[in-house]
């Protein structure tokens, strides 16, 4: 009978509520692709318990919720970038993994993209999530704001700020182009919402809104200097 | 003393204390610590953590969820901080590590906080310091043995090509009382450009109460130098020449 590993690694035990429990990654097909001890076939002895006894790293944590993120389908084309942002403000970690779940649910058929979103001008960042689509109706831009407005409430209660937004590119094969940071600057995303088709003005308001909205939480005292 | 080098790939060092169960602890321990502490900690955070256990039960497999608020206390550059949570104090720090001569009294520093706070510590559950290394090589594909003394070894009846891998290995520290647990892995795919790996190592008492709280600091001491003769043992000149050693004498 095998044993769970003692090397089993850190993506998967460590503290992090949002991350999915082993067997709920087995079912939805997210099979971490580095640790093979969760196949299906595994077999723990009766009463074994495996529990964190290790000493906690936040490095380690931050690396396994990327992890977990690229499992998802995310492309994080500037890992560093994400990673130093998430060790700035570990609030958010308990559920950022969780949002992405459900914004990958909600949107089965987007391209993800985690970012940091940098703005020279006010020497401010935050996370974004562009949501990208073959084809953008109105209900995109709905839905976006629904799925926002669901975890705007335990956002408001972090240092740690993270946006959902689309920057209405089409969906791209090539990740490292699609994710190049001239189309991520500020200046490009808004260009981009200001000529996306199927827009009107309150559209378009909203989602330079939805910005601003971040930039100014960065300028206060809670925000990332 | 340890080697010291220009670009060491320290990117996280880790020092933990966990009391025993029986020890006193109220909602009031972190703000009593926070008061002592706040001079090098100003930034007072909250966080959540959330454990998952897994045991096997008659109907399989059950995982149970336990959820802990924390209190974090960040340094002016966010690049240190003191985690409180129930009966655990932790100091972590971040990139770039201020050598050990910075770290360790701010080790200190929070650990008297501690035992003056909580005075009637009845024991130390565990205590452990890791250092989480990452190793970023310079091209691909690369031979483990050209640069570690700690490496997958594979024998020649079985595939070279390896997608991941882990390698560890726990070794035995005072009779058994502490362990220091190594790990090499890869932090992403094997076929990247520049692959790099995180040497983890974690020195911690492997016997709950067997540590005194008196003997605390000095164990900690004595885990660093365990930690950098680990750290030194598992790699070789290659990678120091990577690393860029600082001699005695200034040269590197």
């Amino acid at each position: 009978m095998a044993q769970v590993s003692p090397w089993v690694d850190s993506a998967t035990f460590m503290g992090l509520p949002s991350l999915p429990l082993p067997t709920e990654l087995l079912n939805e097909g997210y099979l971490p692709s580095w640790t093979p001890w969760f196949s299906k076939s595994l077999e723990i002895e009766p009463g074994l318990r495996e529990k964190k006894e290790e000493t906690g790293s936040l490095v380690l944590q931050v690396w396994a919720v990327l992890k977990q993120l690229q499992t998802l389908g995310f492309i994080i084309s500037r890992p560093d970038e994400v990673n130093e942002y998430l060790l700035q403000f570990p609030d958010l970690l308990d559920i950022i993994a969780e949002i992405a779940r459900k914004v990958r649910r909600q949107f089965p058929e987007a391209q993800l993209l985690l970012n940091v979103y940098r703005d020279p001008e006010v020497e401010d960042q935050f996370l974004v999530v562009y949501a990208r689509f073959n084809n953008y109706g109105d209900f995109v831009l709905k839905k976006i704001k629904e799925v926002r407005r669901g975890f705007h409430e335990i956002l408001s209660r972090r240092k740690g700020r993270l946006l959902l937004t689309t920057d209405f590119h089409l969906i791209e094969n090539n990740e490292k182009e699609s994710s190049s940071p001239r189309k991520g600057s500020p200046r490009a995303l808004l260009l981009a919402i200001k000529e996306a088709p199927h827009l009107n003005a309150e559209d378009v308001a909203e989602l330079e809104q939805a910005i601003e909205s971040e930039k100014l939480k960065g300028s206060g005292e809670s925000g990332p200097k | 003393m340890g080697k010291k080098y220009k670009n060491p790939p320290i990117i996280e060092a880790v020092c933990e204390f966990r009391l025993t169960p029986d020890s006193p602890w109220d909602l009031t321990v972190p703000g009593l610590i926070y008061e002592k502490i706040k001079k090098e900690f100003p930034h007072r955070e909250q966080r959540l953590i959330q454990e998952i256990e897994l045991t096997q039960g008659p109907q399989g497999l059950q995982q149970q969820i336990r959820t802990q608020e924390g209190v974090l206390f960040f340094t002016e550059d966010r690049k240190m901080f003191v985690h409180i949570g129930p009966h655990l104090l932790a100091i972590n720090c971040l990139k770039p590590y201020p050598s050990w001569t910075g770290f360790q009294p701010k080790i200190e520093k929070a650990f008297q906080a501690l035992i003056e706070t909580v005075e009637e510590i009845k024991g130390l559950h565990r205590v452990g310091l890791r250092y989480i290394n990452k190793i970023e090589m310079l091209s691909s594909p690369i031979k483990l043995e050209d640069y570690f003394e700690f490496y997958l070894y594979l024998g020649t009846r079985l595939p070279q090509n390896v997608a991941n891998f882990i390698v560890g290995c726990d070794f035995l520290y005072a009779n058994g009382r502490d362990q220091c647990r190594v790990q090499l892995k890869p932090t992403a795919s094997l076929s990247s450009e520049r692959p790099s790996f995180f040497l983890d190592i974690d020195y911690f008492t492997a016997k709950p109460n067997e540590l005194k709280v008196t003997e605390a600091i000095n164990w900690v001491k004595e885990a660093h130098n365990v930690v950098e003769e680990i750290f030194e043992g598992c790699i070789n000149d290659r990678l120091r020449a990577l690393f860029q050693e600082v001699r005695e004498d200034g040269a590197s």
